[in-house]
């Protein structure tokens, strides 16, 4: 389980100063990505968000 | 591997730092998240404003540079500037606040190209030697006394970097200053409560086709009819007139993305949007905390909007750094910058003063006055130009002045005003 952010997403990289162990990136595009072997799934991102672009990934 | 100095962040302060510091031959390396400085897509007002003694300076711009006249910092610069000379407040049935400089004579501020600026100081720093990190996020740091350690981490990599001093210059979010102990005390208080303002949320669409706004010409809207517990803001864009910037600002509770969709059609500006198109739009989020008050500690100093109320523009952000590189270079020869640097820190902004929550909860109009009550106010100051633009401790000043002037007309017609006005200690 990780989180994971939408194509919402307006890379304003207001998540990645908000994760706490440096899981979220910006990606060649610009836009930002979680690398999910890093999240540890506080939510943080989601809360940090202004464009709810972040939720927590769906099981399965 | 242990540098002389490191600086978290690219923006204004921690590239004015950065080039300040290569100029008098201390290279430091700065540390930043995005990956380059080819695009800015957080959202910003973008201003240089030019109200005197606004943070302690009179900034000109004088050709193709910034002057602060009183401290003498000069910044090259070579793009955009689109003057801006009236800033009007609309209440709900359009009575209208006008702000003006020397009654519409003189800009009151200009709206500049940010990004040009961050990469025009980006290629002065490189030239100078400064060194870059980029697409780094810091994840953990201790001040060990005799250094500074940080983790780091780049491309999934995680690793630490150990430096002498360290200016963490991130922005507003100050997560880097709270891993150093730096927010405590920094959530406001109310009584004996802590008052956590949780986050605020600022959307900016850039948009061409709206009708029966100025151009260069700030334009805040205020009251529940416009769907917002602050002002829906249309100003100005650099893409020339008749295209426009609509900003709002809302919380987890009301998302700036709904507030947006109801003032464009649901509010009394709704028709001046029908034809409006949508051309790009920007976000950030940003947790609001009180000022540092002691900005530097031990071996690392919080520079720019990370140690601010909020915010302290781009232009202070350019004050901050140039004064921490003279503070880190005196403090690098064994003497104290840093308490220098503290004292001017403490008087040059106005968040910092004594009386400043007290008078900028003055700002407080959509949250405390109904549309009526805001109609009859604001029609008070019509016929009047506030002399003043953009300071958020003048401006309320300048408008309960002027309203103020009306004190017993409106006890009179209006006491249920005059009451809120009483308890509001604006009377």
């Amino acid at each position: 389980m990780a989180h994971v952010i939408s194509d919402e997403c307006v890379g304003c990289g207001t998540c990645a100063t908000f994760c706490p162990v440096g899981a979220i990136s910006q990606g060649e595009d610009g836009y930002y990505d979680v690398d999910p072997a890093a999240c540890v799934d506080c939510g943080s991102c989601e809360k940090a968000c202004p464009v709810q672009a972040i939720a927590a990934e769906e099981k399965g | 591997m242990k540098k002389d100095i490191l600086i978290v962040g690219a923006g204004p302060a921690g590239l004015m730092a950065a080039l300040k510091l290569a100029e008098r031959g201390i290279t430091p390396t700065v540390i930043e998240m995005k990956n380059n400085m080819d695009k800015l897509n957080r959202a910003c007002s973008m201003q240089f404003i030019i109200d005197d003694e606004y943070e302690g300076d009179v900034l000109k711009i004088e050709g193709q540079k910034l002057v602060f006249t009183k401290c003498g910092l000069e910044v090259p610069y070579t793009g955009k500037l689109v003057p801006l000379y009236n800033k009007y407040y609309h209440s709900p049935k359009d009575h209208i606040i006008r702000f003006t400089r020397n009654n519409g004579k003189d800009p009151f501020s200009y709206k500049f190209d940010k990004q040009f600026l961050l990469k025009s100081l980006f290629d002065a720093c490189a030239a100078k030697g400064v060194e870059f990190m980029m697409g780094t996020l810091v994840i953990g740091g201790k001040d060990k006394g005799d250094s500074v350690e940080l983790t780091l981490r780049q491309k999934g990599k995680k690793f630490p970097l150990t430096c002498d001093k360290l200016l963490i210059a991130e922005g507003v979010n100050a997560s880097v200053c709270g891993k150093f102990g730096l927010n405590r005390q920094r959530l406001g208080q109310a009584g004996d409560k802590v008052l956590d303002m949780g986050m605020a949320y600022s959307m900016k669409y850039l948009m061409e086709g709206i009708t029966g706004v100025e151009n260069n010409s700030w334009n805040l809207y205020y009251g529940n009819a416009y769907h917002s517990r602050t002002a829906c803001i249309i100003g100005p864009s650099l893409e020339g007139d008749g295209i426009f910037e609509v900003t709002v600002t809302g919380s987890p509770g009301l998302m700036p993305t709904k507030i947006f969709e109801e003032f464009t059609t649901a509010s009394p500006m709704a028709e001046n949007f029908k034809n409006a198109k949508l051309i790009k739009k920007n976000g950030c989020g940003l947790k609001p905390f009180m000022a540092m008050k002691e900005p530097c500690r031990g071996n690392v100093m919080a520079i720019g909007d990370c140690a601010a109320m909020v915010e302290v523009e781009t232009q202070g952000g350019l004050l901050c750094g140039y004064r921490a590189a003279k503070a880190v270079a005196k403090e690098l020869e064994g003497r104290n910058g840093f308490a220098e640097y503290t004292k001017w820190w403490q008087d040059s902004f106005e968040f910092n003063s004594d009386d400043y929550m007290e008078v900028s909860k003055g700002y407080a109009l959509a949250f405390v006055y109904t549309d009526d009550e805001l109609d009859y106010l604001f029609s008070l100051c019509e016929g009047h130009n506030l002399h003043g633009t953009y300071s958020q401790y003048l401006t309320p000043k300048l408008i309960w002045d002027c309203i103020r002037l009306s004190s017993e007309k409106i006890r009179t017609e209006q006491p249920k005003i005059y009451a809120k006005m009483h308890m509001m200690g604006q009377i």
